[in-house]
């Protein structure tokens, strides 16, 4: 029988695995990630525990960090805030944005305590969240007892979507510890040598405001133990991939939820200009990424002899009920400059989720920045797609598109301030 | 002041001379003893062996050390044997055992080199021990031995296979001890979920049962806490048990689940379950040693393998002549002394402190060392992708890959860097003397006396180190730390000067 007495301590253990990354914190610093977590005020035990590993993972990285100044230019290091600490009440995690040359890059520390690093969970937040997606995630185990902590791995976005199995009781990718690859080393090479790609994630549907304020009724219960289980995994994603109501979930305004509402009825307006250089926002996607629509559908939009023209397409996939995940439908909408400096806008509706047909009645309309009604059409049974007639559109000029199904009316908000191609 | 060889003589273990004789390689075997308090080793001859040895030499009186060994290694590793063949396999299970007694002493003598702080805690005896429990088991551990591979000998393929061995087993002991501190909740709390899924699949579970059974233990997991300094030892309150029975209820509605509503003796009883399960199944596991955590030994080469042999002299070497010139004078002496010496990181602390402020402590040679490591490789790779289009790099795989290839050919570049000094030093000697160096083997590890030895290797070896302190602007005589691994050198360019 083995005993005691075959523990390693901190310097052995680095040496039997020197491919990973250690590091060391002191009683002090813990007790002060803890008397930092206790501050908050969490839900309950589970959450501020969460927060502190997470707390003390970060604190702990960034003193190492400190000592590596060519790998620390490269990092932003998330600031203190009360929304990273908001965030560890839900999810587990801490995300970086670095810039490796001119490639900008992801990544993920995700911190646990268990002492038999067999397998890596990944919470499926940070995998299949648009603006959460990582490229990469560093497994973290923390021994809080004798002060220390290691990196024992790493795996790409594209590697997990490959080898991952998804766990639906605790909503994880699992990845099997050959999987991993163990010499952190090899992170900091490939984001200098290899391109780095914007993780490939599905879209996840829009909420109308009346969608949004359920959810978060749901989530803001008291009986709601851990958050992220709590509802569906379509409708936590995009309450949290919304900047404005991820906002209100984390200050738990539920008193003033109406009030907030009324704040924030203006949706942040798309500047179409950007798309022209491939930036798109608030939802929207280059329709080759749009992975939830059939093929034909896309091969439909990409041969529109109307189109073929169009200089740049983008999309939104849009729900129209939760309760009906058929309902989502996919927003297109091309442009194309024209030789008077304005830009020809097409502006299409397709079926998402893989159905033929639109839903009846449902009515894609354009509006003028007043909000008057400029144009309008409505599908009938039957319909593959709707479209309003192409429009031109002068710089600097404000437009949205509202899409209306019985009570729900979603409305997107666009502006072309000019015109760089 | 202690001499060198006296140095050398302190670090090494005793070992009685190595086998020489062919029946003696096949048929003896290492044994420690100990007599007043000092470890004595010596050969313990297996008469049964012995005999059977003889036997097979009177007929065969041609073949050697190598025919044997690769025969015995045939035999055990031939599949699907007729029964009356177990005697065979048996014998030839010993014999194979009994030759790799050196190969399981030199792994275990270079662990206990390289671990400078396990050594404290594993005796070499246990070291060799462990090795032993490999050499035991040769259709697992050499099964994967290419018969082909003519330059690969047996001995060494084992040496590398037992040093990963022993490695894997230290860790695996290190994760027990650390187990059997935490009671039944604590050891519940520290399972992996899959731990916890084969634990019960080895009670023959049904896939609802355990789908139910991690549910209970995942909500358990989420409400129990346990304070840094009691960790592990506390046992469970009826509020926690409640609250684990509400949160589990909730979970099963909402993942649809068929049950009825757990009331909290339900949920004690599911626990305890996992507890058994994961008491039983963790058991089992550090009983066989099934799982080989630092992966499969010996895996086919990668392509960055293949090529970078193919281009051994060639491309590789023109881009890392033209790379490591270019270095900063601290990496080069570090490489040297890392890659080229042999040395460990703290050797290179000792050596190093006083000359960079910065590399006073193990850790921070680390640090250095690897940040070197980056440069370097970086610059390798991008003038490989612009050198080789054709296999451009393309992903972290790619790098791991390369890195893993390019590691070991830049241990023997750095090895080479130092062979035109030897050269020099060689060539200094007079004639008859250069004659006799070319005649020796320094066997490091057998070696009992190092006053034993020729006058001319002692003056070779201090000229070899005066070379080198100047080369690398270190203090005269601080290499003196590091004689053996000097030796160590030596050996490998006069093996490469006998061709």
């Amino acid at each position: 029988m083995l005993n005691n007495s075959k523990m390693l301590n901190f310097d052995e253990l680095i040496e039997i695995n020197p491919e990973h990354l250690w590091m060391e914190f002191s009683v002090q610093e813990r007790e002060a990630a803890w008397n930092q977590t206790v501050g908050h005020n969490y839900q309950n035990d589970s959450a501020t525990y969460r927060a502190f590993l997470n707390s003390l993972c970060l604190n702990t990285f960034v003193k190492w960090l400190e000592e590596e100044p060519e790998l620390l230019a490269k990092f932003q290091i998330p600031i203190p805030s009360n929304s990273l600490d908001s965030q560890w009440k839900f999810v587990n995690g801490i995300d970086f944005n670095l810039n490796f040359n001119s490639n900008h890059a992801r990544l993920v520390l995700i911190p646990s305590e268990q002492s038999l690093p067999t397998e890596f969970r990944i919470p499926q937040e940070w995998v299949d969240i648009p603006n959460w997606a990582a490229n990469y995630y560093l497994a973290v185990q923390l021994n809080i007892e004798e002060g220390w902590l290691r990196i024992w791995g790493f795996i790409s976005h594209e590697q997990v979507q490959q080898k991952a199995q998804y766990d639906s009781i605790d909503r994880t990718y699992c990845v099997e510890n050959r999987d991993l690859i163990a010499d952190i080393d090899v992170l900091w090479l490939a984001g200098e040598i290899c391109p780095v790609y914007k993780p490939q994630t599905k879209l996840l549907p829009s909420l109308s405001e009346v969608q949004a304020k359920e959810i978060i009724d749901k989530l803001t219960d008291a009986n709601a133990y851990l958050p992220r289980l709590h509802v569906k995994f379509a409708e936590w994603g995009a309450i949290l991939a919304s900047e404005k109501y991820r906002s209100i979930l984390y200050n738990q305004r539920t008193k003033n939820w109406q009030v907030n509402l009324m704040d924030n009825t203006q949706n942040a307006v798309q500047n179409l200009s950007l798309w022209f250089e491939n930036i798109f926002d608030g939802g929207f996607r280059p329709v080759d990424d749009l992975f939830n629509l059939s093929d034909t559908v896309t091969l439909k939009f990409r041969s529109d002899s109307v189109l073929n023209e169009v200089y740049v397409k983008g999309a939104k996939l849009i729900d129209l009920g939760m309760q009906l995940e058929s309902n989502s439908v996919a927003l297109l909408i091309g442009l194309s400059p024209q030789i008077d400096n304005k830009v020809g806008v097409r502006v299409q509706l397709y079926p998402a989720s893989g159905e033929t047909y639109l839903p009846d009645s449902i009515q894609l309309a354009l509006l003028s920045e007043s909000g008057t009604t400029l144009q309008s059409v409505e599908s009938r049974s039957y319909d593959n797609y709707i479209q309003l007639k192409r429009f031109k559109l002068p710089l600097g000029k404000n437009f949205s598109i509202q899409v209306a199904h019985n009570e729900i009316k979603i409305k997107e908000d666009f502006v072309l301030e000019g015109l760089v191609y | 002041m202690l001499l060198w060889w006296e140095f050398m003589f302190l670090e090494k273990p005793m070992l009685v001379k190595k086998r020489r004789d062919l029946i003696d390689k096949f048929s003896s075997f290492i044994c420690f003893t100990a007599n007043n308090h000092q470890i004595q080793l010596s050969w313990k001859v297996d008469v049964r062996l012995e005999n059977n040895m003889k036997l097979k030499l009177a007929a065969d009186s041609e073949a050697k050390e190598s025919f044997w060994a690769q025969y015995f290694l045939k035999v055990l590793l031939t599949k699907d044997r007729p029964s009356n063949l177990e005697c065979n396999f048996s014998i030839a299970k010993k014999h194979f055992s009994a030759y790799l007694q050196e190969a399981c002493f030199k792994a275990a003598r270079d662990i206990q080199y390289e671990f400078k702080y396990i050594k404290h805690k594993y005796s070499l005896e246990e070291f060799f021990q462990i090795a032993n429990l490999a050499a035991n088991s040769p259709t697992k551990y050499f099964k994967s031995f290419n018969f082909e591979r003519s330059q690969i000998n047996i001995e060494a393929y084992a040496i590398t296979a037992f040093k990963r061995f022993i490695r894997n087993q230290i860790y695996r002991q290190d994760l027990e001890a650390r187990r059997t501190r935490f009671s039944g909740y604590g050891l519940l709390k520290d399972l992996s979920a899959g731990e916890l899924n084969d634990a019960l699949l080895a009670q023959n579970f049904y896939t609802q049962q355990i789908i139910h059974h991690r549910l209970a233990w995942q909500c358990f997991c989420e409400m129990f806490r346990v304070s840094p300094n009691h960790s592990g030892s506390r046992s469970i309150s009826e509020n926690e048990l409640k609250s684990i029975a509400d949160y589990y209820n909730q979970r099963c509605s909402q993942l649809n689940l068929d049950s009825l509503p757990a009331t909290k003796i339900v949920i004690q009883e599911m626990l305890l379950t996992c507890i058994n399960a994961a008491k039983n199944y963790r058991n089992k596991q550090y009983l066989y040693f099934e799982e080989d955590y630092f992966g499969a030994f010996d895996p086919a080469p990668s392509k960055w393998d293949v090529l970078i042999q193919q281009e051994e002299s060639q491309q590789l070497k023109v881009i890392l002549d033209k790379l490591f010139i270019n270095m900063p004078e601290q990496c080069q002496i570090m490489f040297k002394l890392w890659q080229g010496l042999n040395l460990t990181q703290t050797e290179i602390a000792h050596l190093l402190k006083s000359k960079y402020s910065g590399l006073q402590k193990q850790y921070q040679v680390a640090r250095q060392i690897k940040k070197y490591n980056r440069d370097i490789l970086k610059k390798f790779s991008s003038e490989w992708n612009q050198n080789n289009p054709e296999i451009y790099i393309n992903n972290e795989k790619d790098i791991e890959r390369i890195k893993s290839a390019f590691d070991k050919y830049f241990h023997i570049y750095c090895q080479q860097l130092i062979f035109p000094l030897l050269d020099e030093v060689f060539e200094e000697l007079e004639d008859e003397n250069k004659e006799n160096i070319l005649m020796i083997q320094l066997e490091t590890d057998y070696i009992k006396d190092f006053n034993e030895l020729p006058k001319i290797i002692t003056r070779f070896l201090e000229n070899f180190k005066y070379y080198m302190e100047k080369t690398m602007y270190l203090e005269q005589d601080s290499l003196s730390i590091a004689n053996n691994k000097l030796a160590d050198v030596i050996n490998q360019w006069i093996r490469i000067k006998q061709g």
